[in-house]
């Protein structure tokens, strides 16, 4: 494979995780632009750890989505007092803030960065998203995705069938957290180097995106948004600098045709229906 | 007593919703909850689900003091409700629906499920589950969206998803609303089913016929003050119920 391809596919696969924060606190009907402070906080505090402290990738990383899924509750608490815009402001507001104080902080490189992170390669990223699509999978056809469901569709008639709506959105705070800090400690790691500029609040919106594109519904709707449009860009680099003019227009034009997204829970009924019969008319 | 509620009072600012309401619910039973427009039933009915808290006054449930208790702990406990406009999740399937209200039942509140959706306590809750939609008449349509059935059929799905909580204190608002009278007749038929060593019903109706007919004590609400309370005989012959709904008569 050549590098340009490993590359691409590598910063498809962050922003593939990076989708799958925004989707899981987007399917309690929470909106976070601030996925980005996450991002930074699971790459710093890994890279550290590294770089500094001497301790494995793994474990590393681990620390750093641990941490970054604490902040993630810590915001989530006071983010139960803010509903639409004021919500989004809240944790744009967290994001930069996140994004300044790395600036600032000066044992982590302040606003030069940190150098000196290795060893994460694409085949770690490949096994971090099918490690996370599969628990997000398996948390949607439960339960508590249900919960989910029912705390974004009506929060007052969820809290009378029994559920502890602020719990479900905490929980998908923290878990959504998680996720971008486990996206953070691979990127710093892939990389080689991280600095707060790489945290912008453009990298929260571009999450938030892929998963409204490919669909809010289910985690394959965030998987083949954040894929398709990683790719369009390199595959649409012949048109030099119109290419992101057209981005945007395929970008208006999806929102026409397709307004809940490209996958939707009753696409992929349909989908598998037929084939479910196909196999129980076999047997 | 299942239910106390003792000199309850709700004020929204400058308005008086609930006047100093006191009731009381035994076991069992269908007890109805009557009044004009903006008597402040459905306040009461909010109060005691804990959508808000009241101003002053107290609730016992089950012996517990639950004035201050949160919406889904009320639910827990044994308090479900239906919405006066039907509240589904309507993106969700019909069973979904009544699934995701057994949440609290169920292994480490539904967290289980997630690695392990099997296993003997939730095949016992996908019997119930069974039991409910078959007796709602909703069975064959359990993989349609609550959204695409019938107004009938969004009411019925909610009293099956209410009672999924398996409830000691059934609260509808107004589960008849809109239909004719062989549709409420088949619908209470159900709901004198479910009430087989089931939950205490609280009815609020604005159709004082099907009151009559159907509640056993009825209790009436005028500009938030319980004004009346009594066997439909009573409530019947009562001067202040006659006035309150016909007007006062002029001397």
């Amino acid at each position: 494979m050549s590098v340009y391809m490993e590359g691409v596919l590598a910063i498809m696969g962050i922003n593939v995780l990076m989708a799958y924060s925004a989707y899981v606190i987007m399917a309690t009907g929470q909106l976070s632009l601030g996925n980005a402070g996450f991002m930074a906080i699971g790459a710093y505090c890994a890279g550290y750890l590294t770089t500094v402290a001497g301790v494995d990738l793994l474990p590393a990383i681990a620390a750093g989505a641990l941490l970054a899924g604490a902040v993630g509750v810590i915001l989530g608490i006071p983010a139960l007092r803010f509903q639409g815009f004021f919500l989004v402001l809240a944790t744009l507001g967290f994001g930069e803030m996140v994004r300044a104080f790395f600036v600032n902080f000066e044992p982590t490189g302040g606003a030069y960065g940190m150098r000196g992170l290795f060893g994460a390669e694409l085949h770690h990223i490949g096994f971090a998203v099918a490690v996370v699509t599969l628990l997000i999978w398996l948390l949607e056809r439960s339960r508590i995705g249900r919960a989910f469901d029912a705390v974004a569709a009506d929060e007052e008639a969820a809290a009378c069938v029994g559920i502890n709506v602020r719990l479900i959105k905490v929980l998908a705070f923290g878990l959504g957290a998680m996720i971008a800090g486990i996206a953070g400690g691979l990127y710093g790691h892939y990389l080689l180097y991280i600095e707060p500029g790489n945290f912008t609040f453009l990298f929260s919106a571009m999450a938030v995106l892929f998963v409204i594109l490919g669909g809010m519904e289910t985690v394959w709707g965030a998987l083949l948004g954040a894929a398709i449009f990683s790719l369009l860009p390199e595959i649409l680099r012949f048109m030099l600098n119109w290419r992101l003019s057209l981005f945007g227009g395929v970008l208006i034009l999806l929102m026409i045709i397709r307004p809940r997204g490209l996958l939707t829970r009753q696409l992929l009924r349909n989908l598998i229906r037929p084939l479910a019969r196909k196999t129980t008319n076999a047997a | 007593m299942l239910l106390d509620v003792d000199r309850v009072s709700k004020r929204f600012g400058g308005v008086r919703a609930l006047e100093e309401v006191s009731l009381a619910l035994p076991e069992s039973g269908v007890f109805g909850l009557i009044g004009p427009n903006g008597a402040g039933k459905t306040t009461l009915l909010n109060i005691l689900s804990g959508t808000y808290p009241a101003t002053s006054g107290s609730i016992r449930f089950l012996g517990r003091d639950f004035s201050r208790t949160s919406a889904h702990r009320i639910a827990q406990a044994g308090i479900a409700r239906t919405y006066q406009n039907i509240r589904l999740f309507t993106a969700n399937t019909v069973l979904e629906n009544v699934l995701v209200a057994q949440n609290s039942r169920a292994p480490l509140y539904g967290l289980r499920s997630v690695f392990w959706p099997g296993g003997k306590a939730e095949r016992a809750l996908a019997g119930e589950t069974k039991r409910l939609l078959e007796l709602m008449d909703l069975w064959d349509k359990r993989d349609y969206l609550g959204g695409a059935l019938s107004y009938g059929e969004q009411r019925r799905l909610e009293i099956a998803r209410a009672c999924a909580l398996r409830p000691r204190l059934l609260l509808l608002d107004e589960p008849s609303a809109g239909m004719n009278a062989a549709e409420t007749d088949a619908l209470w038929d159900r709901i004198d089913e479910l009430r087989q060593g089931g939950p205490c019903i609280l009815l609020v109706e604005h159709d004082m016929d099907l009151v009559m007919r159907r509640c056993q004590h009825v209790f009436v609400l005028n500009f938030g003050e319980l004004i009346a309370e009594g066997s439909p005989d009573i409530i019947r012959k009562d001067r202040s119920v006659i006035e309150a709904y016909l007007g006062e008569e002029e001397d």
